[in-house]
């Protein structure tokens, strides 16, 4: 229960630092006023308007009022799309959930197998084709990769389409992309704890009473990695974002990673605000929920 | 008990193609050196100014392509700019926020592991409870935001990830203090009427510092590869500094007729993050008493 309470009170305090961090953001980048009140307006519909967002009152006061706002779901109006924020925002979620799910599912078709035949053959060719994959899969930059897939495959050989949303063909080389970007690591993860896995005792007791060495390895190890594997899915969404924000802006889909930075370039402060605060809510509940639910799963992490 | 054995449990070695490779990262150094060269004489050996515009000469492809010249090796870009001389230039910007963030960094992430892990109580909590929320962000986002405020420029850029960025090597370096913390000799030290401020400096310090190097190094690919993500969103450094980042984003409408725009800076900055990389590996392995590789 201790650590279940704990899990919950840190998930609270990174929340509330995200809010603190938009909302002085906000108040940094100039006079709230100025961007909702007409040029003409006299000091006297200043003052009204003053009153009536709370602007006239103490800082905390305002980040009170903010964080309530929040709650309710209240980030203001959007400037460039005249239309609620948080509307705005959620326009553009399921965009960027069918990319996230595709790409999370592509990376673990691929890189959870990986993992596991490179932990099993250990030093053998795979195991070095895939460690150098990794390696080289860290070190190039995601939006010159989605470039190069474009180049290659849509440019080059013409198979598919360079951006926007559509049918599948559309999906293949963002999903590609984004499940390029967390490959590597889980990849890593995975064949790191199927090594731990392989050296314990069971799996050395499965092996003398002579189980086939296939259903050694991929349901009793992998059974037990899986654990960490979790975990690490879980720390991927700090990451997907990151990812997503870059996919989308180069491939042009309409997800709420690409909403970010247009809204950034047409200064329009009360979706970024949104955005970045509701996502941020989701990232740092999924971690929860991963935390949790690994907790129940295996007593040891409570209790230990 | 007689000892049996089992396969896999001996195969603990590093693997022998890939690890060969890496034992002595000459290539990987030699890329580094030849980055940091770049950034430090760009203005004696580019061939152009990176900024000179030459209308007449756009998207010159490279020189050993059909319509190439050895006027433009590496062909120049939609402003007729010669794109080796933006690739040596932009090695500045690349360099300086790798080496600002990741010495601050270090220095930052130190001195607050070493006081949290030394002081223990009520500071611990309170700056291990900071890192984690820092750890906990989606700091892509967190970085759009705080430029989208402050405004893009380069002290800008190398602030946020600074601040960003120190958390994972306090968590390190803490854990390695309350650990060192439990020895005799800093008890003696203690003993000896040492005040604690002289304590952490002069005898914790000295043996935190190979964990310090040894993931400030590997934090070098990554910092770098942030700094050309957000060039690339147009957050990062302004135009008309040439930066890697930006110089992949100014050839992406181009891909069609001048892919060499985008392909080039894109190739050396996985280069240079994969040299880092590497070296960091093998900086960890050289300085890890523990794996003891012939």
């Amino acid at each position: 229960m201790d650590y279940v309470l704990q899990r919950l009170l840190h998930g609270v305090l990174t929340l509330l630092a995200v809010t603190i961090v938009v909302f002085l953001l906000s108040r940094l980048s100039g006079d709230p006023l100025s961007l909702i009140l007409d040029p003409a307006a006299t000091a006297a519909d200043r003052a009204v308007e003053l009153a009536r967002l709370g602007l006239d009152r103490s800082y905390i006061d305002q980040y009170l009022i903010f964080l309530g706002n929040a709650l309710g779901g209240d980030f203001g109006e959007s400037i460039f799309y005249k239309a609620p924020a948080f509307s705005v925002f959620m326009q553009h979620l399921p965009a960027t959930l069918e990319l996230g799910v595709v790409a999370i599912a592509v990376s673990a078709a691929i890189a959870i197998p990986a993992g596991v035949v490179s932990a099993v053959r250990k030093g053998g060719i795979l195991d070095t084709a895939a460690k150098a994959f990794a390696l080289t899969g860290q070190s190039a930059p995601i939006f010159w990769i989605a470039l190069m897939l474009v180049l290659v495959f849509s440019v080059v050989l013409g198979w598919l389409p360079t951006s926007g949303r559509g049918g599948l063909s559309h999906l293949v080389l963002p999903a590609l992309t984004l499940g390029w970007y967390s490959n590597a690591f889980l990849m890593r993860v995975t064949r790191s704890s199927m090594l731990d896995v392989l050296d314990a005792d069971y799996i050395r007791l499965a092996r003398l009473e002579g189980l086939p060495e296939r259903r050694i390895v991929w349901v009793h190890a992998l059974k037990n990695a899986a654990g960490t594997i979790v975990t690490t899915l879980g720390l991927m969404t700090i990451s997907l974002v990151t990812g997503a924000v870059v996919t989308e802006t180069v491939f042009a889909w309409p997800g709420v990673g690409r909403l970010i930075v247009e809204s950034i370039f047409h200064r329009d402060f009360p979706v970024v605000q949104a955005a970045v605060t509701v996502i941020a809510a989701i990232v740092i509940l999924i971690n929860l929920a991963v935390d949790l639910i690994f907790a129940w799963i295996d007593p040891r992490v409570r209790l230990g | 008990m007689a000892e049996v054995s089992f396969p896999h449990a001996q195969e603990r070695r590093p693997g022998r193609g890939f690890a060969a490779l890496r034992r002595l990262p000459l290539l990987s150094g030699a890329i580094i050196a030849a980055a940091l060269l770049a950034a430090l004489l760009a203005p004696w050996i580019a061939p152009y100014d990176p900024a000179a515009v030459d209308l007449l000469r756009r998207f010159a492809p490279p020189a050993w392509m059909d319509g190439g010249s050895s006027l433009h090796i590496l062909g120049s870009d939609d402003l007729g700019r010669d794109v080796l001389s933006r690739l040596i230039w932009g090695a500045r910007v690349s360099m300086l926020v790798a080496v600002a963030c990741v010495v601050s960094d270090a220095i930052l992430g130190t001195a607050i592991g070493i006081v949290a892990g030394y002081c223990g109580g009520r500071v611990d909590s309170v700056l291990m409870r900071l890192a984690d929320i820092l750890l906990a962000l989606p700091y892509l986002l967190i970085a759009l935001v705080v430029v989208s405020a402050v405004g893009a420029s380069l002290s800008n850029v190398i602030v946020i990830i600074v601040v960003l960025r120190w958390a994972a090597l306090s968590r390190i370096v803490r854990g390695e203090t309350m650990m060192l913390k439990q020895r005799e000799f800093v008890a003696l030290a203690k003993v000896a009427g040492i005040g604690p401020v002289r304590i952490m400096w002069r005898h914790i310090l000295p043996n935190v510092m190979n964990s310090v190097v040894v993931v400030s190094t590997l934090g070098v690919g990554a910092v770098i590869l942030f700094e050309s993500v957000l060039s690339f969103l147009g957050v990062g450094v302004p135009p008309p500094t040439p930066s890697w980042g930006g110089m992949v984003a100014d050839g992406r409408n181009y891909l069609t007729s001048a892919w060499w725009v985008s392909l080039f800076p894109g190739l050396v900055i996985t280069a240079v993050c994969l040299a880092a990389n590497l070296c960091g590996d093998w900086l960890r392995e050289a300085m890890d008493p523990k794996s003891n590789r012939r």
